[in-house]
């Protein structure tokens, strides 16, 4: 069975489908639990990677392949989980007076059309080492010491890549006249 | 921490190794220009979070996915804990495709409420209740004032209720056409069922709005 047939299965609700995911992505999503809220502990991880794991199978219809692998898509919904357990996590922490750090949210600004299509060939431009730092620290919210296990360097090494992938991504992000308005905070 | 000359993670992939190769470089990122370092942070904040992994060349898409698919074997606790949780959504998407009997009484035991509360909430008898879940009363003996509380009550999801009805209501049609009768086709519905549908739709949207 390939992933697009068990996909299909899971979107017909059928009982096989949830074994084979699990065996297929479960080590993947425990890992990157791990990675990305290691100061939660492993109990939370546990318990973001099983809410992500039933959040996943019944939002499956919201997958779309062209728009990345499911893999990608099974982490885009752990990291709503988990930014779901910190919301919580942060209420029930001050309701006991402590003072907790608010996490850090995802951006919800809409971004237009045009803005997806400009910024797209955007990154385009960027090396593809500059690329995979920006998706590992922004897109896949890793920590850097995360990023510096999993690539085998320094963590110092990872800050610097990153801050330069920055750099090279806004200073061509300002030379493109598409995103002028959106970069001043504006409608597209 | 240097990259391991080990680290053969890629080596099936020359592509992927070639990346990964530029990525861990020793060195590497100090070679670039000073100008760079007056970066607008403003910039930064506003286009970061507005990056997907789909504008990512396909290459760091599959690099990103490799990189992290290893991850950790669960425990079989963990394992059979996560399987449950597949199963619960595959059970959820199965009651969401289901005609609405079965999606309310999916809801309702989703929801832990008890078969005596929801009938206190509709005032109907615990046997009508049962009746109700198991399609053995018909849904269009029901008014829409009532479907819609009992959509309310066990919290189902208003649109995928009403596509539930419909689904239930084409089901059982019993207004096809003499010349739809011998084809394999959904029922059509009846003006009467038509109007069922949107009454509940539209109480359902009432509460909503």
């Amino acid at each position: 069975m390939d992933d697009e047939d068990l996909i299909q299965a899971a979107r017909e609700g059928k009982e096989h489908a949830g074994p084979f995911l699990v065996s297929l992505y479960a080590p993947m999503l425990l890992g990157y639990a791990r990675g990305l809220a290691s100061d939660l502990g492993d109990s939370a991880c546990e318990q973001i990677c099983e809410c992500a794991v039933e959040r996943a199978v019944r939002k499956i219809d919201l997958y779309d392949p062209t728009k990345g692998d499911f893999a990608g898509w099974a982490r885009s919904m752990l990291r709503y989980v988990a930014l779901d357990y910190r919301r919580d996590n942060a209420r029930l922490q001050s309701i006991d007076g402590l003072d907790l750090a608010e996490p850090k949210a995802q951006s919800s600004r809409e971004i237009p059309g045009g803005v997806t299509a400009a910024l797209t060939e955007v990154v385009g431009q960027l090396s593809e080492p500059d690329q995979a730092i920006l998706a590992l620290r922004e897109i896949e919210q890793l920590p850097s010491q995360t990023v510096a296990a999993l690539l085998g360097i320094s963590d110092a090494a990872v800050r610097q890549r990153y801050s330069r992938a920055r750099q090279r991504l806004v200073r061509i992000a300002q030379n493109d006249q598409r995103l002028t308005s959106f970069l001043r905070g504006g409608p597209a | 921490m240097s990259p391991d000359p080990a680290d053969n993670r890629f080596a099936r992939d020359p592509e992927l190794a070639q990346l990964h190769e530029a990525l861990t470089r020793p060195g590497d990122a100090d070679d670039h220009d000073a100008s760079e370092a007056g970066a607008d942070e403003r910039a930064a904040a506003t286009l970061l979070p507005a990056l997907g992994a789909s504008m990512l060349s396909p290459t760091v898409r599959r690099y990103v996915t490799e990189l992290l698919i290893g991850g950790e074997n669960p425990t079989p606790a963990t394992r059979q804990k996560l399987v449950e949780a597949a199963n619960r959504g595959l059970r959820n998407r199965r009651a969401n495709r289901a005609a609405l009997p079965a999606l309310l009484a999916f809801k309702r035991a989703e929801a832990n409420i008890q078969v005596t509360e929801l009938a206190d909430a509709l005032q109907v008898s615990a046997e009508d209740v049962y009746d109700m879940e198991s399609g053995k009363l018909n849904v269009r003996h029901l008014d829409a004032e009532r479907i819609a509380k009992w959509v309310r009550t066990v919290r189902a999801d208003p649109a995928v209720a009403v596509g539930a009805l419909r689904h239930v209501l084409e089901l059982s049609a019993t207004s096809r056409s003499p010349q739809a009768a011998g084809r394999r086709r959904t029922g059509q519905l009846s003006d009467t069922d038509q109007r069922l549908i949107d009454e509940v739709a539209t109480l359902l949207d009432d509460v909503e709005s």
